[in-house]
C-alpha cells in the first residue's frame, strides 16, 4: 500500500519553474492576447500543437485569400440579386474572413517544446493526432494544474492530493505505439507493436527506450494493474477490446496487413491506453507498468486468454461480481457518491447516443466519397467523347478535381472516426471502469458491515458466557472480540480510504474529461476547417480552366 | 453569442442566361449566313442576338438583302409556383425585349406547357429542329414526396424532402427561354399566345399512348444503325449515341453527390442535436463540458449549413445543365433520327426509280426528286441547328462550370469563416470549474 503513495515532492521551487516554462513555450509576443486566458488548463499547450499542425494551412491561406478575397466579394453582389436566401452580411463576411483568418495566424510558430519532434504536421492523420494529444496532457498537467488549485482557495486539499498533483506535474512520460508487424502465419500468427518511451522520470533505467509487445502483453498489463489498484478505488484505464473477427482476418490473410484500418484502429487504441496510464500519477509509477515499458522480454501473459485457467476464474469472479452488484445494497450516507453515480450514468447515456450519431456521420461521409469518385469517372468519360477541345480539357480537369475531393471526404470521415468516435468509445469504457470502482467501494462497505456484525455476535457470545459462568470460554471470546474489533477498525479505515481515493480519482477524471473533450473538439473543428480549405484550393485551381473554355 | 451570422449564399442557376445569345454571334455565324443567302429561306438566320443588324454582319456587297436575323421577342421569368390542392400554378412574367413597358403576367399549369409543346411540334416543320425538351412533370403527391425522400436520403433518415418548386420554376423558365430564342419556334403564334394571353389556351386532351413510344423506340433501333451518306452526320450520330448515355450517367452520379451532401448534412444535424441532450447535468465539470458541447454543436450547424448550401448550388449550376442536356441530347437524337428516316426514304425512292417500269418511271423520278429535296432541306436545317446546338451547349457548360466552381469556393470560404469563429470561441471558452 505504501508503494502506492506518491513520493514526496523533490522540488521545492517548482512553482517559479513552471512560470518560466510557460514563458519559454510562448516566447512570441503575439501570443499575449491569448495568454491572458491562462485560466483554462488546456489552452496554452494545445495551441502550439494546433498551430504547428495548422501552420502549414495558414501559410497557404495567404495565397488563397490574398487578393482574391475582395475580388470574389465584389463579384458576389451581382449574383446576389437572384439569390434565394439573401444574406445581407455577405460583404461583412469578406472582412470577417480576413479578420478571422488573420487572428489564428498571429499565434505564430510557437515552439513545440516537449511535443514529439516527429509528430506529423498534418492534423488530418489520426495517428499523429493521437500522439499529439496525450503528451499535451502531461504538459498541461504541469502548468495549469496548480492554477485552478491555488485560485480556488475554498477547495481543501490534503497533503496527499498536493503531492499527487505535483509529482504528476513533474514527470513527463511520452509514449508511442508504432510499427505494427505481423509475426508468423495462420492461426498462430499475431501482430507485434513497437512501444517507444521517452521520459524524465528517474525511476526508469534510461530516458528513452523501445520494446516490442504483442496484444496479450497489453492485456496482461491491464490485468496486473487492475489486481493491484481497482480494489482500492483507482480507475484503471479499460483494457483494449479483443476482436476475434478482426484478428482472424489478419491471421488468415497472406499479404502485408500492417496498414489496414483494423490494425490502425488497434494501434491507436493501444497507444491511448498506455498514455492514459502514464498520466495517472499513481499508475505511472507502478513497477509493472515500468517493466512493460522497459523490459526487453516479458513473461507471456497466458492468463489473458479467455480459455485459460485464469480466464475461467475471471469469468467466475465476473459472475460473482454481477450477482453481488444486484444483491448488495448500500445505505448511502454520503450524498456525494449517490449524485456522482447518477451523474456517471447520465453521462454514459449521452455518450452512447453521441457515439451512434458519429458512426452514422462517418458512414454518410464515406458514401459521399464513393459518389464523388463515381462522378469523377463519368466526367472523365464525357471528356473523352467531347469534341470541343477546351471543354474536353475542362471536363478532364473536373474529373481530377472530383477525385481529389473524394480524398478530402474520405480523410474527413477518418477524422470523424478517429477523433470523435474513438474518443467517445474510450470514455464509455472509462465509465465502465468507474462503475467497477464504485462497486469495489460497496464491497468494502459490505466487508466492514460484516465485520461489525460478527463483532456484535462475538460480544453477545462473551456476554452470554459471563452470564452462564463459562469462564473458560471467556478468555477466548475476549480474544476473538479484540481480533474482530481490529477487523472492524480496518474495515472502516479501508472504506474511508477507498472513498477518499475515489473522490480524488473522480476529480481527476472530470479534469481530464474537460481537457480531452476540449482538445478533441477543437482538433476536430480544425479538420473541418482544413477540409474547407482544401475544397477552396481545388476549386480555385479549376476555375481558370473553366473560364478558358470559350 | 454570435454577432454577424454569415450564411453561405445560394447561387441561383441559369435562369439568367440572357447573356448566352450575345456569345452566339461569334464567327461561326458567318458560314451559316452564307448558306442562308443561297437558300433564300426567309427569316431563318442564326443570330438570335437582338442588337446585331444584318448589314454590319455580312459586310459583303450582296445584291439580295440578307434575311433579317431572328430576334427573340420576349423575356420570360417564371416567378412563382403555388400549390392549389394537388395542382401547381406557375406565374409567368413576360416582357417584350423591344419595349420594356409591355409586361404580361399569366398563370399556367403544367398541362398548359404540355399543350404548348404539342402545338409547337404539330404546327411547325420540326424535321430538322432539335426541339427543346419540356421538363418532366413535377410530382406533387405525398407518396411521391416520400419516395423522393427515400431515394435521396436513404431509408435510415426519416425526413421528407420538400417540394422543389424553385427547381421546377427554373426548369420551366429555361424551357421557355429555349423556345423563345429559337429562330423558328420563337416565331410561332402558340408561344406568343402562351405568354401574353391571360386565359390559358384551350387544350384538347393529349393522348399519350404507350404504343407510339414503343413503336418509335423499335423504329429507332432498326433504322438508327443505318449507315449515313454524309461523314459529318455519321460522326454526329455516333457521338450523340455515346454522349447521351454518358451524360445521363454523369447526371445520375452528380445527383448522388448532391444527395450524399444532404445526407452528411443531416448526419451533422443529428450529432449537433445529440450534443444538446446533456441539458440536465448541471454540476461541476458538466457545466463546462456542456458549454463546450453547445459551442461544438453550433460549429456543426455551420458545417451542416455549408453543405446544404453546396448541395443546392450544385443542383442549380452543374446539376441543372447535366439534367437539361441529358434530355436535350435525346432531342438531338430524335432530330437525327428523323433525318435518317428521310435519308432512307430518299434511298428507297432512288432504288425505286432504277426498278421502275417505263410508264411508272416519271412518277418514280418525281417521288425521288421530292424525297431528295426533303432530305437536302432537312440536312441543311439540321446542320445549322447542330452548329447552334453545340455552340450553345459548350457555352452553357462553361457557364455552369464557372458558376459551379464559384459557388463551391464561396460556400467553402463562408463555411471556413464560420468555423474559424467557432474554433476561436472554443479556444477562449473558460474551462475552469470547481470540482465537487
Amino acid at each position: 500500500m505504501a508503494d502506492d503513495r506518491e513520493p514526496p515532492p523533490l522540488f521545492d521551487d517548482e512553482k517559479p519553474d513552471k512560470k518560466e516554462e510557460e514563458d519559454d513555450l510562448f516566447a512570441t509576443p503575439n501570443e499575449a492576447p491569448k495568454e491572458e486566458v491562462k485560466d483554462e488548463p488546456a489552452s496554452l499547450p494545445t495551441e502550439p500543437v494546433q498551430d504547428k499542425a495548422s501552420e502549414d494551412l495558414f501559410a497557404a491561406d495567404d495565397d488563397l485569400f490574398g487578393a482574391q478575397n475582395m475580388q470574389e466579394d465584389s463579384a458576389a453582389p451581382p449574383q446576389l440579386e437572384v439569390v434565394d436566401e439573401p444574406p445581407p452580411e455577405m460583404d461583412i463576411s469578406g472582412e470577417g474572413e480576413e479578420v478571422d483568418l488573420d487572428s489564428p495566424e498571429t499565434e505564430g510558430p510557437s515552439s513545440p517544446a516537449k511535443m514529439e519532434p516527429d509528430s506529423d504536421s498534418s492534423p488530418l492523420e489520426a495517428p499523429p493526432m493521437a500522439e499529439v494529444l496525450p503528451p499535451a496532457k502531461p504538459v498541461t498537467e504541469e502548468k495549469p494544474k496548480p492554477t485552478p488549485a491555488p485560485r480556488k482557495p475554498s477547495m481543501e486539499k490534503s497533503k496527499e492530493e498536493i503531492e499527487e498533483e505535483e509529482s504528476g506535474d513533474q514527470f513527463a512520460l511520452d509514449i508511442k505505439v508504432h510499427d505494427p508487424g505481423k509475426i508468423g502465419d495462420g492461426m498462430g500468427a499475431y501482430m507485434s507493436y513497437k512501444v517507444t518511451t521517452q521520459t524524465s522520470i528517474p525511476a526508469f533505467r534510461r530516458p528513452s527506450m523501445t520494446v516490442t509487445r504483442r496484444f496479450s502483453d497489453f492485456l496482461g498489463l491491464h490485468e496486473k494493474l487492475s489486481q493491484k489498484h481497482v480494489h482500492i478505488g483507482r480507475i484503471v484505464p479499460p483494457a483494449p477490446e479483443k476482436s476475434v473477427v478482426g484478428m482472424t482476418k489478419i491471421k488468415m490473410s497472406k499479404e502485408d496487413t500492417s496498414s489496414t484500418e483494423f490494425v490502425e484502429k488497434r494501434r491507436a487504441l493501444l497507444e491511448r491506453f498506455l498514455q492514459r496510464i502514464s498520466i495517472h500519477p499513481v499508475l505511472q509509477m507502478d513497477p509493472d507498468f515500468r517493466d512493460f515499458l522497459e523490459q526487453d522480454e516479458l513473461p507471456r501473459a497466458t492468463s489473458t486468454s479467455a480459455v485459460s485457467g485464469a480466464g475461467v476464474l475471471r469469468l467466475i469472479k465476473g459472475v460473482g461480481d454481477t450477482l453481488s452488484k444486484v444483491t448488495i445494497k448500500m445505505d448511502e450516507s454520503d450524498q456525494w457518491f449517490e449524485e456522482k453515480q447518477n451523474q456517471v450514468e447520465a453521462l454514459d447515456q449521452q455518450l452512447k447516443k453521441l457515439h451512434a450519431s458519429v458512426e452514422a456521420l462517418v458512414t454518410y461521409r464515406k458514401e459521399l466519397g464513393i459518389s464523388t469518385a463515381a462522378f469523377a469517372k463519368s466526367t472523365a468519360m464525357l471528356s473523352n467523347s467531347e469534341e470541343h477541345t477546351a471543354l474536353s480539357r475542362a471536363l478532364s480537369q473536373l474529373a481530377e478535381v472530383e477525385e481529389k475531393i473524394e480524398q478530402v471526404h474520405l480523410e474527413q470521415a477518418d477524422n470523424d472516426f478517429f477523433l470523435l468516435s474513438e474518443l467517445l468509445k474510450d470514455y464509455i469504457g472509462i465509465i465502465q471502469a468507474i462503475r467497477i470502482v464504485f462497486h469495489e467501494r460497496v464491497k468494502s462497505f459490505h466487508n466492514w458491515q460484516n465485520a461489525q456484525q460478527t463483532l456484535a455476535k462475538k460480544r453477545e457470545a462473551e456476554a452470554k458466557f459471563k452470564q452462564t459462568g463459562k469462564t473458560d470460554k471467556i478468555a477466548h471470546a475476549q480474544e476473538e472480540i479484540r481480533e474482530w474489533e481490529g477487523k472492524v477498525e480496518k474495515g472502516r479505515e479501508d472504506f474511508e480510504e477507498i472513498s477518499k481515493t475515489i473522490r480524488t480519482e473522480i476529480r481527476r477524471f472530470e479534469t481530464n474529461r474537460v481537457k480531452d473533450f476540449r482538445n478533441i473538439i477543437i482538433k476536430y473543428m480544425e479538420t473541418l476547417m482544413n477540409s474547407q480549405q482544401q475544397l477552396i484550393k481545388y476549386w480555385e485551381g479549376f476555375l481558370p480552366e473553366a473560364k478558358a473554355i470559350a | 453569442m454570435r454577432s454577424a451570422v454569415l450564411y453561405p449564399s445560394v447561387i441561383a442557376q441559369e435562369g439568367e442566361d440572357q447573356d448566352v445569345p450575345s456569345r452566339l454571334t461569334s464567327t461561326k455565324m458567318d458560314n451559316a449566313t452564307e448558306e442562308t443567302n443561297t437558300n433564300g429561306t426567309a427569316d431563318v438566320s442564326d443570330s438570335p442576338e437582338a442588337d446585331q443588324d444584318t448589314p454590319e454582319s455580312s459586310g459583303l456587297p450582296e445584291p439580295t438583302l440578307p434575311p433579317k436575323p431572328f430576334e427573340p421577342v420576349f423575356t420570360v421569368k417564371v416567378t412563382d409556383a403555388a400549390k392549389d390542392g394537388e395542382v401547381v400554378k406557375y406565374t409567368l412574367k413576360t416582357t417584350k425585349i423591344k419595349s420594356d413597358s409591355e409586361e404580361y403576367k399569366v398563370v399556367r399549369l403544367y398541362e398548359d406547357f404540355e399543350w404548348l409543346e404539342h402545338c409547337l411540334i404539330t404546327q411547325n416543320d420540326i424535321a430538322g429542329i432539335i426541339v427543346p425538351p419540356l421538363p418532366p412533370k413535377p410530382s406533387t403527391t405525398a407518396q411521391s414526396a416520400e419516395a423522393r425522400s427515400k431515394k435521396q436520403l436513404g431509408n435510415d433518415i426519416k425526413l421528407v424532402v420538400g417540394d422543389e418548386f424553385e427547381k421546377d420554376c427554373r426548369s420551366l423558365e429555361k424551357y421557355l427561354y429555349l423556345v423563345v430564342t429559337h429562330p423558328i419556334l420563337g416565331q410561332d403564334e402558340s408561344i406568343t399566345k402562351f405568354l401574353t394571353v391571360r386565359e390559358a389556351p384551350t387544350r384538347a386532351k393529349l393522348k399519350k399512348s404507350i404504343f407510339s413510344n414503343l413503336s418509335k423506340a423499335v423504329g429507332e433501333a432498326r433504322k438508327g444503325g443505318h449507315k449515313d451518306v454524309n461523314e459529318f452526320f455519321q460522326k454526329e450520330r455516333d457521338t450523340v449515341n455515346e454522349v447521351s448515355v454518358q451524360m445521363k450517367e454523369a447526371k445520375e452520379n452528380f445527383m448522388k453527390i448532391v444527395y450524399g451532401e444532404q445526407r452528411v448534412a443531416v448526419g451533422l444535424s443529428h450529432l449537433s442535436t445529440a450534443l444538446h441532450l446533456g441539458g440536465q447535468l448541471q454540476e461541476g465539470a458538466d457545466v463546462v463540458v456542456n458549454k463546450l458541447f453547445t459551442q461544438f454543436s453550433e460549429g456543426l450547424e455551420d458545417a451542416k449549413q455549408g453543405l446544404e448550401v453546396m448541395a443546392v448550388n450544385d443542383e442549380n449550376t452543374l446539376g441543372f445543365s447535366l439534367d437539361l442536356y441529358s434530355r436535350y441530347l435525346e432531342a438531338e437524337k430524335e432530330m437525327l433520327y428523323r433525318r435518317t428516316c428521310k435519308m432512307m426514304e430518299f434511298e428507297a425512292a432512288s432504288k425505286a426509280v432504277e426498278k421502275a417500269k417505263p410508264q411508272k418511271r416519271e412518277m418514280a423520278v418525281a417521288a425521288r426528286d421530292k424525297a431528295e429535296k426533303e432530305f437536302e432541306d432537312i440536312s441543311k436545317a439540321a446542320e445549322k441547328e447542330l452548329k447552334n446546338f453545340h455552340h450553345q451547349r459548350v457555352l452553357t457548360f462553361q457557364d455552369s462550370l464557372v458558376r459551379h466552381a464559384d459557388a463551391k469556393i464561396k460556400a467553402a470560404r463562408d463555411t471556413y469563416a464560420l468555423l474559424t469563429k467557432c474554433v476561436t470561441a472554443l479556444k477562449t471558452l473558460d474551462t475552469s470549474f470547481k470540482p465537487l
